[in-house]
């Protein structure tokens, strides 16, 4: 079953043109976006994210169509990071545990998950820390543990190697192959390199419009 | 020395059940106030920032109105007790809590906002998240009201008469003892209304560190 199957995708801010997606079809567990700045790569995220509303011919989620009875639940079962870490003032542990709150997960099963996926991201000693005393490359790492507790059927992730070193990176692409068998990623990023490596098909974004690309032809 | 001990704890419940039921009513009407989108949302909460400022006596005067004998509430002989004292101060406490909050609330970042929606929060938990996120907000919000109708005078004076035994408070004794040339006793009663300010404070200071 296809993940998205989209067609006339257009999404205007103040009448102006953000976005104009003709066709986009996902049914790969991962898929790269990369293009220049400003060219519309958050705002199709957060349309995939269901948190922006645009127009649309067609647009299937798991193959039942989006529209504003199903978007909420559609909502629940992606996960979005943002290109900049957001945390909740609470602790680590609190943070990462927000999403299996929300869900109403029994105690001893959200300490279960966040104490594994903690481990995961290397955060067990940071667990009762709050979001200022973590520095960037740790607050990402919160967020990327926070999307993937739940186990979403999908996590969209914006720009998610921007604060990580090398280290944060191997504990990302170690956890996207955890989570592998039921979650899927889209990932947006300006490393193509490092897209290319960890994703089954990359799409190039410019001026709002989505190009596939082939990264044995057209890299460089 | 009693008749001020009992002043003073009538003052202390008086101020504070007050206090609580207004932030009862007026935070949840200040996290609907930021969540919802409505018609007239903006007229609302510009009517409730205008109402921070109204003066004591005339809120004491409109509620005498509805109280007295010949007014619609007048059956319910409120008038002249320590109920029409707490009605008073909640009409006071009301709009300062609901504009003070509701600033806090508005301050919660977008990011924020987006973030609890990806995550999957209903409209319920939403709300709960940026309650959390402006706790010391509303706090603040609390103490402001508080410290306004403890120190308030003109609408209990109106609503409650001042009689001792009965609706006395310290406000109202401080201008008794100031009117009668009683200035050691009027003093003294000012010094315990600041020190239970003071306390309320200092416990809620405590209390918000906790949260």
């Amino acid at each position: 079953m296809k993940i998205y199957s989209l067609e006339e995708l257009r999404f205007s801010y103040d009448g102006k043109f953000l976005l104009h997606i003709e066709r986009f079809e996902m049914d790969e567990k991962r898929v790269g976006i990369f293009g220049p700045s400003g060219s519309g790569k958050t705002t199709f995220l957060l349309n995939l994210a269901f948190l922006l509303k645009g127009e649309w011919k067609i647009f299937r989620f798991m193959g039942e169509d989006v529209n504003d009875a199903s978007l909420e639940r559609f909502r629940r079962s992606v996960s979005y990071v943002s290109q900049h870490p957001v945390l909740l003032k609470r602790s680590v542990f609190e943070n990462i545990a927000y999403p299996l709150m929300l869900r109403k997960f029994p105690k001893h099963e959200v300490r279960r998950r966040v104490l594994e996926i903690a481990e995961l991201f290397e955060l067990e000693k940071l667990l009762d820390a709050r979001p200022w005393q973590l520095s960037g490359g740790q607050a990402r790492r919160v967020c990327l543990a926070r999307a993937l507790v739940f186990e979403p059927k999908l996590v969209l992730l914006d720009e998610p190697t921007a604060d990580l070193d090398e280290d944060g990176r191997k504990m990302l692409n170690i956890a996207m192959e955890e989570f592998s068998d039921q979650t899927s990623f889209v990932i947006v990023s300006h490393d193509v390199d490092w897209l290319a490596s960890v994703c089954e098909k990359l799409y190039m974004m410019r001026n709002g419009a989505l190009k596939e690309y082939s990264t044995k032809t057209e890299k460089n | 020395m009693s008749e001020l001990v009992e002043v003073s704890l009538r003052s202390i419940y008086v101020n504070c059940f007050a206090t609580f039921i207004a932030a009862l009513i007026g935070v949840p009407v200040a996290l609907i106030l930021d969540v919802s989108k409505f018609r007239f949302k903006n007229i609302l909460i510009l009517v409730f920032q205008t109402l921070v400022g109204i003066p004591p006596v005339l809120v004491g005067l409109l509620l005498w109105l509805l109280l007295s004998r010949s007014g619609p509430l007048g059956g319910l002989n409120l008038l002249f007790t320590t109920t029409a004292m707490i009605l008073a101060q909640i009409v006071i406490a009301l709009p300062i809590i609901v504009t003070i909050s509701h600033s806090h609330f508005a301050r919660v970042d977008e990011k924020i906002r987006l973030l609890l929606l990806t995550l999957g929060a209903n409209k319920f938990q939403f709300m709960a998240a940026v309650l959390r996120e402006s706790l010391s907000g509303v706090f603040s919000a609390i103490l402001t009201a508080f410290g306004r109708v403890a120190g308030e005078v003109g609408a209990v004076m109106i609503v409650g008469g001042n009689i001792l035994g009965r609706t006395r408070v310290l406000t109202t004794s401080i201008v008794l003892y100031t009117n009668t040339g009683q200035f050691e006793k009027s003093i003294f009663a000012g010094l315990i209304l600041l020190s239970i300010a003071f306390t309320v404070n200092f416990m809620a200071n405590l209390l918000s560190k906790k949260v």
